[in-house]
C-alpha cells in the first residue's frame, strides 16, 4: 500500500488494515510450506473452548468447557485465570497483563487442575467502567494453561511467565504445552449462541459418533499434499443448523451477519481443506501409511466469528 | 529528471523543439591556457583572482574564455522528422568578435546539410560574453556542437509550453545527476573528449590556437537553475532502457541512491529511510494517493506521457509541504502539434493506446489508456486453487490533455487522469491460520482534472496557476468488515518565479488544498508497526461513519541569490496550516551550492538544511477513531556533499545526510478507552543518517551509473527507549546498470543489484486464540533480525526497425536472471514454532511489442 500519508488521511487506514488483517493469511503461518498442517494434532492441543454464555451480561457467571487432547496419553493439569480489558483485543494482551502482575508481585487469582472445564464470573462493572466509545470491543478474557505435567508460575518459558514441568522435571518448550485465551464478550443486552452441528456426513451419508469407519491408508500421500493422493479419499462435512446463521443489529447499532467456518483436525492423515465455510463445509479426507493399524480421531469444530462454537468427534480405523 | 523520446527535446521562449545543442569551447587560448594553469593556481579561479593574477608584472597572459549568456535553439528539419534513430551532430566553428557575438560560422563537421543549415541559423542567434585576455575583451573561436536528438517525429515548431519550469535533457547530454541546471559556466580549463572540430585557428585577437584537445562540452540546459541539494535526473531514454523495469518511469527510481528496494510486490517508495506514507507523489504539482498500481506492478502514469520525473530524496524546496520524506513530481508532457500519432503497446502485464495531435493551430490534444491484462491468467489460476473470483486483479488508467496557446506566452492545459484498480475473491476454503472467509475485494481508484496557466510576463517572471479537483476511492472487503473511504481533495497552487536584481531571483507562491471526506468502516484496531500477526477472525471490530474537512492552506517564498558566478545561495520559508493539529508551522529551508570549480571538470560544493513538517493522517488525529490534540510529524533534513566531473559525461557525486525525526505519532493499544481500540500521541522520535555515492557516466551509445547507498534508520516509539532499527532500514543498496546501442536496432542493458535484507520480527512461539482457531504470535524484539541479502540480475534487449512513417519495435525484460531465491520475509508454522524464509520473485521474462506511429 503506498499512500502519502500528509494528504490521504483517510486512505491509509483501509490499507494498513488490509495488511493487518489479511497479511497474516497471505504471507502466512504454514501455507505453501514443507511445515505440518495445524489440522494435524500432535502432542498437547486445546483445539477450542466453548462458553455458554459467548456474549455474557456484567454479573453474570460463564462456564467454560475446552476440548484436549495429548497424543501421548499424559495426564493434563489446567489453569485458569482472567483479565479484564487488557490493551488490547489481540490474545497476546492477556499473557502480557498476566507477566506485569506476575512481575509486580501481585498474581492473579490463577485455578489450576484437572478439569477442563472452569466457571468465570464477569465483574458487575465490566462495562459502566469503560468510556461508552470502547464498551462495543469489552470482553473478559480467560488465559488457559494446558500442561502435560504440572504448572509453574514461578518459572519461564523464554519470555513467558510460566513453566509447565513434566514427570521427569524438564520444563517443556513452548510448543510442547499450550497457553490459549478465550474471549467471554461482555454485553449489556446482546447474546450469542454456540452454533449447533445438525450432522456430520462420510462420503455424503449421516455419520454418526459411534460408528467407526474403517479405510485404506493412501500409500502415495507421503507429504502433506492431499491432491498427491490417488488412492482412496473420502468426504466429511459437519452441517449446522440454520439458526447457527445470526445476523441482526448489536446493541451498539452495528448490523452484523456471523462468518461461520467448519475447521478440521486429526490425529492422522490429510484434509483436503483444514477449514471450510459452514455453507459449504465439505472437505476430503485420507490416511497417511503410517496410519496403517491405528485408531485416527478426527475433530470438526464450528466457530462463528463471535465468540461461538461447538463441535463433533468422529473415529476412523486404517487398515 | 526524465524525458521521453517522443517529446520535444528542446524547449524554449522561441519554440523549435527538437535539438540539443552542446557548447564546445576551446575558443583561441587553450595553449596559453594550459600554460597558465602550470605556473598560476588556481585552475579557474574566480575572475577576480584572475585579474588579479594577470596585473603581477611578467606573469602570463590569463585568458577566459567566452561564456555563453544567450543560447538559441535549431530548428529540427522537418522533412528528416521521424527518419532518424541516432543522434545527429554538426559542430561549427563560431568566429566570436570582442562584443560577444558570432561574426562567422562554418561548418567543421556535417551530417547532412539540412542540419547544417538549421544549425548555421541557429548560431547567428547566440550570443557570449566575449572571452578576455588579462581582462580585456578579445575574439576568438570555437568548435560548438549541435546535437538533434533522435526522436521519432520532429518537435513542435511553435512555441510550446512547458509543463514546468524544468530542464530538458537529451541523450547526448552530459549526465548531470545532481544538475546545475544553469546557463553554461565559464569554462577556462579545457579538455579533450569531444568530437569537436579540428584545432581552430586562431582568431586575429587570440593570442594562441587551440588543439582539437581543447574542448569543452558544456550542456546548454534550459531555464530551471537547480534550487534543491540534490535533485535526480533520468532521461526518457534511459527509462525505457533500464533492465528490471519494464521501461516503468516511476520504478526507474528506484535506481536512484538514497532510495531503498520496495519489499516484495508493494510498490513502497522507501526513501532515505523515512516510510513510503512519508514520500508524496505529484503530477505536475498535483498530489496523487498513489503512484503505483497494486503490487508496484507499474505506475499509474505511462511513461510515454511524461515530460519529466523530478525527485528529491530530501531537503527539497519550499514548493513541496506537508511531507517529510521525498519527492517524486512527475510532469505531463504537452501533447505533439506537428501531426496525428499514435502508439500501441502490448506486453504480458498490459495493453497501451495513445492517440495525440493538433487541433488547429494553437490546440492540441493526447488521449491515452491503459489495461492491464493479469486477470486473464490469474484467475484460471486463482480458481485452481478453489478460490471464487467475481473480479480478477485488474487495474486501468487513462489520461487526456487538452492544450491551447491562448497567446504567445500564455498557455493554458487541462488535463485529466485517473487509475483504478480492483480485486475481489470468494473465499469458501479459508487460510486454518486465520479462518477468516467470505467476499475479500480491494479497489482503490483516483482521477484529478486539473487546469493549468503558464504564463511568461515581462523580464523573465513566469507565473504558473494550477486548480485541480478528484476523487480519492479506497474499498475494503474483508468477509463481513470494510473500510470504505472517499475524499474529494481540491488543490490550488500558484507559482511565481520571477528575477528581482540580476543575481537575485524569486520563487513565491500559494499551495493550498482542502479535503472533504467521508467514510464507513467496521474493522479491528490497526496493526501497530511491527505488530505480530494474530488471528483476524473473532476480534472485536468498532463500526463508524464519519465525515470531515480540512483546509491547508500554505504560503511559500524563497530568494535565489547568486552573489558571485557559480555560488549560488537559496533561502527559503514555508509557512503551513493544519486545522486537524491547530498548527501553523514555520519551515525555513536554506541551501548553497558553490561551483568550486566551474567549467570542465565542473567540482560542485553543495549542502543543505531545512525544517519539514507532516500532518498526523487523519485516522490518528481525527477523533472519534482518532485522537485529537495531536502534533505535527517534525523532521530536519542536512544534507552535505559534492559533484565532480571526471571526464566528459562521468560524473561522481557523493553526499552525507542526516535526518532528525522528531514527534513522530505512534500508535498505543488502548482498547478499553477508545472507540477504535487504540490511541496516538507524538512520542515517538528518530534519526536516519547515511551516505549516497553516484557514479554515472553516458556516450553516445552508451549510458550506466553505480549508485551506493550506507544508511541507517532508527526509531523509538517513547523518549528514553533505546533507538531500534526501523522497518525500511536497509544498510547497503549498491545498482549497477549500463546499456548499450549495439548499432541502429538493438540495444542490450544489464542491472545488477545487492541490498541488505530487510529487518524482520522474530517470533518465539505463539499463543492459542481459542476464538479462531488458531494461533497469535509471541514477538522477539522489534526488527531484531534481518533477511539474507538481496541480490538479482536483469538483462534487457530491445529491438527497434524504423520505417518511413511509424516503427515497430520489440523488448525482453528478463528479471532475476540467475533466479535467486531471494529472501521476502519468513514464514512461520501454524504454531510459530517453526519458520522457513518466503522467496520472491522467480525469474521473470517480459516481452513486449510497440510500435508507434
Amino acid at each position: 500500500m503506498s499512500a502519502a500519508r500528509h494528504a490521504a488521511w483517510a486512505l491509509v487506514p483501509a490499507g494498513a488494515l488490509l495488511v493487518g488483517a489479511l497479511g497474516a493469511a497471505a504471507s502466512c503461518a504454514g501455507c505453501g510450506s514443507d511445515f505440518d498442517p495445524g489440522s494435524r494434532v500432535a502432542g498437547t492441543r486445546v483445539l477450542a473452548v466453548q462458553a455458554d454464555r459467548p456474549y455474557a451480561h456484567p454479573g453474570e457467571q460463564v462456564t467454560l468447557t475446552a476440548l484436549g487432547y495429548d497424543t501421548q496419553g499424559r495426564a493434563l493439569e489446567w489453569g485458569w485465570t482472567t483479565c479484564l480489558d487488557p490493551d488490547s483485543t489481540a490474545v497476546t494482551a492477556c499473557l502480557l497483563r498476566l507477566a506485569d502482575d506476575l512481575a509486580r508481585g501481585a498474581p492473579p487469582p490463577f485455578q489450576a487442575g484437572s478439569a477442563s472445564t472452569a466457571t468465570v464470573t464477569v465483574p458487575t462493572d465490566a462495562l459502566s467502567r469503560l468510556p461508552e466509545a470502547a464498551r462495543g470491543s469489552a470482553y473478559l478474557g480467560v488465559l488457559i494453561v494446558t500442561c502435560p505435567g504440572h504448572i509453574d508460575l514461578t518459572g519461564k518459558t523464554g519470555d513467558v511467565p510460566l513453566a509447565c514441568v513434566d514427570a521427569s522435571g524438564r520444563a517443556l518448550a513452548l510448543d510442547e504445552f499450550e497457553i490459549g485465551v478465550k474471549r467471554v464478550f461482555v454485553r449489556a443486552q446482546d447474546r450469542n449462541a454456540n452454533p449447533v452441528i445438525a450432522s456430520v456426513t462420510w462420503d455424503g451419508a449421516p455419520w454418526a459418533e459411534s460408528d467407526v469407519k474403517e479405510v485404506s491408508p493412501c500409500a502415495s500421500a507421503t507429504e502433506n499434499r492431499y491432491d498427491r493422493c490417488d488412492g482412496e479419499k473420502h468426504t466429511l462435512a459437519a452441517h449446522v443448523t440454520a439458526d447457527s446463521f445470526e445476523s441482526g443489529v448489536d446493541e451498539t447499532g452495528a448490523a452484523f451477519t456471523e462468518q461461520l467456518v467448519i475447521q478440521h483436525y486429526a490425529t492422522e492423515g490429510i484434509f483436503e481443506y483444514d477449514a471450510r465455510v459452514a455453507s459449504s463445509p465439505e472437505s476430503g479426507w485420507v490416511a497417511r501409511a503410517g496410519a496403517s493399524g491405528k485408531t485416527v480421531t478426527l475433530w470438526l469444530v464450528a466457530r462463528d466469528d463471535r465468540g461461538g462454537m461447538s463441535w463433533a468427534t468422529r473415529q476412523v480405523r486404517v487398515r | 529528471m526524465l524525458r521521453t523520446a517522443a517529446e520535444p527535446r528542446w524547449r524554449s521562449t522561441t519554440g523549435c523543439g527538437c535539438a540539443l545543442a552542446l557548447l564546445v569551447v576551446t575558443c583561441g587560448v587553450p595553449r596559453a591556457a594550459r600554460a597558465a594553469r602550470a605556473e598560476s593556481p588556481p585552475e579557474n579561479a574566480p575572475p577576480s583572482a584572475l585579474a588579479d593574477g594577470a596585473a603581477k608584472p611578467g606573469a602570463r597572459p590569463v585568458l577566459v574564455p567566452p561564456k555563453l549568456v544567450e543560447k538559441a535553439e535549431p530548428t529540427y528539419p522537418e522533412e528528416r522528422a521521424g527518419k532518424e534513430i541516432d543522434t545527429v551532430t554538426v559542430v561549427l566553428e563560431l568566429s566570436i568578435d570582442a562584443t560577444g557575438k558570432v561574426a562567422d560560422a562554418t561548418v567543421k563537421s556535417s551530417s547532412s546539410s539540412d542540419f547544417d543549415a538549421a544549425a548555421l541559423e541557429a548560431a547567428q542567434r547566440l550570443v557570449f560574453a566575449p572571452a578576455t585576455r588579462d581582462g580585456a575583451a578579445i575574439a576568438c573561436k570555437i568548435p560548438y556542437r549541435f546535437s538533434f536528438a533522435p526522436i521519432a517525429a520532429p518537435a513542435p515548431s511553435t512555441p510550446s509550453t512547458p509543463s514546468t519550469p524544468s530542464t530538458p535533457s537529451t541523450p547526448t547530454a552530459p549526465l548531470s545527476p545532481n544538475v546545475l541546471a544553469a546557463p553554461a559556466a565559464p569554462a577556462p580549463a579545457v579538455a579533450a573528449t569531444a568530437p569537436a572540430a579540428p584545432a581552430a585557428p586562431a582568431a586575429p585577437a587570440a593570442p594562441e590556437e587551440g588543439g582539437a584537445d581543447d574542448v569543452v562540452d558544456l550542456e546548454v540546459k534550459a531555464e530551471r537553475p537547480s534550487r534543491e541539494v540534490t535533485r535526480h535526473e533520468i532521461s526518457g531514454e534511459e527509462i525505457r532502457r533500464i533492465p528490471g523495469t519494464n521501461g516503468d518511469a516511476i520504478r526507474s527510481v528506484e535506481n536512484l541512491p538514497g532510495v531503498a528496494r520496495s519489499p516484495s510486490v508493494t510498490g513502497q517508495l522507501v526513501v532515505r529511510g523515512s516510510g513510503p506514507y512519508d514520500t508524496q507523489v505529484f503530477v505536475d504539482g498535483t498530489w496523487i494517493p498513489s503512484a503505483y498500481h497494486f503490487g508496484g506492478i507499474s505506475s499509474v502514469i505511462p511513461s510515454e506521457l511524461l515530460e519529466r520525473i523530478d525527485f528529491y530524496p530530501g531537503n527539497f524546496g519550499v514548493e513541496y509541504g506537508r511531507g517529510m520524506g521525498g519527492i517524486v513530481d512527475v510532469g505531463l508532457r504537452s501533447p505533439r502539434k506537428d501531426g496525428f500519432h499514435g502508439l500501441l503497446q502490448f506486453d504480458l502485464l498490459d495493453g497501451r493506446l495513445m492517440v495525440e495531435g493538433p487541433l488547429g493551430a494553437r490546440t492540441r490534444f493526447l488521449v491515452a489508456a491503459r489495461r492491464s491484462w493479469v486477470d486473464l491468467w490469474l484467475k484460471p489460476v486463482l480458481q485452481s486453487t478453489g478460490t471464487g473470483v467475481s473480479t480478477a486483479p485488474v487495474y486501468y488508467d487513462g489520461q487526456a490533455i487538452l492544450e491551447h496557446d491562448l497567446t504567445d506566452q500564455t498557455t493554458v492545459r487541462l488535463a485529466f487522469f485517473g487509475a483504478s484498480d480492483k480485486l475481489a475473491v470468494t473465499l469458501n476454503a479459508p487460510d486454518p491460520t486465520d479462518p477468516v472467509a467470505g467476499d475479500f475485494g480491494f479497489s482503490q481508484s483516483f482521477w484529478r482534472l486539473q487546469a493549468r496557466s503558464d504564463t511568461r510576463l515581462a523580464g523573465g517572471a513566469r507565473w504558473q496557476n494550477t486548480l485541480s479537483y478528484g476523487t480519492d476511492t479506497q474499498d475494503v472487503q474483508i468477509a463481513t468488515d470494510y473500510v470504505r473511504i472517499t475524499q474529494h481533495p481540491l488543490q490550488f497552487r500558484s507559482d511565481l518565479r520571477a528575477r528581482l536584481a540580476k543575481r537575485v531571483n524569486l520563487v513565491t507562491g500559494v499551495d493550498a488544498v482542502e479535503f472533504w471526506v467521508d467514510g464507513a468502516l467496521k474493522v479491528p484496531p490497526i496493526p501497530r508497526e511491527g505488530e505480530a500477526p494474530s488471528p483476524y477472525f473473532a476480534r472485536p471490530t468498532s463500526s463508524l461513519t464519519f465525515t470531515a474537512r480540512s483546509f491547508r492552506p500554505g504560503l511559500y517564498a524563497m530568494l535565489d541569490v547568486e552573489p558571485e558566478d557559480g555560488l549560488r545561495l537559496l533561502s527559503g520559508v514555508r509557512v503551513d496550516h493544519t486545522p486537524e493539529t491547530d498548527e501553523w508551522n514555520v519551515s525555513p529551508r536554506i541551501a548553497l551550492r558553490w561551483d568550486a570549480h566551474h567549467g570542465y571538470p565542473r567540482t560542485t560544493l553543495k549542502g543543505g538544511i531545512g525544517v519539514f513538517y507532516q500532518p498526523p493522517q487523519g485516522f490518528e488525529s481525527v477523533a472519534p477513531y482518532g485522537t485529537p490534540g495531536l502534533s505535527n510529524n517534525r523532521a530536519t533534513h542536512v544534507s552535505a556533499g559534492f559533484e565532480q566531473e571526471l571526464a566528459q559525461g562521468v560524473e561522481l557525486s557523493a553526499e552525507g545526510f542526516y535526518k532528525d525525526l522528531r514527534n513522530l505519532v505512534v500508535q498505543h493499544d488502548a482498547a478499553g478507552q477508545t472507540a477504535s481500540g487504540a490511541s496516538w500521541s507524538n512520542s515517538g522520535s528518530g534519526r536516519t543518517f547515511g551516505g549516497e555515492f553516484l557514479l554515472r557516466a553516458r556516450r553516445e551509445r552508451f549510458f550506466g551509473w553505480i549508485a551506493y547507498t550506507l544508511s541507517r534508520s532508527e526509531r523509538r516509539d517513547a523518549p528514553g527507549e533505546p533507538l531500534r532499527v526501523f522497518q525500511y532500514d536497509q544498510t547497503h543498496i549498491l545498482t549497477a546498470l549500463a546499456s548499450y546501442k549495439l548499432g541502429r536496432v538493438w540495444e542490450i542493458g544489464a542491472r545488477w543489484r545487492f541490498v541488505t535484507g530487510n529487518p524482520y520480527t522474530p517470533y518465539a512461539g505463539g499463543i492459542a486464540d481459542y476464538d479462531a482457531g488458531s494461533y497469535a504470535a509471541l514477538s522477539a524484539p522489534l526488527y531484531s533480525a534481518r533477511d539474507a541479502a538481496f541480490h538479482r540480475l536483469d538483462l534487457r534487449v530491445d529491438k527497434r526497425w524504423q520505417f518511413k512513417d511509424w516503427s515497430l519495435g520489440w523488448y525482453l525484460d528478463v528479471q532475476n536472471v540467475y533466479n535467486r531465491r531471494n529472501p521476502e520475509g519468513q514464514q512461520y508454522n501454524f504454531n510459530y514454532s517453526q519458520s522457513q524464509p518466503v522467496a520472491g520473485l522467480p525469474i521473470l521474462p517480459i516481452v513486449g511489442l510497440r510500435g508507434e506511429l
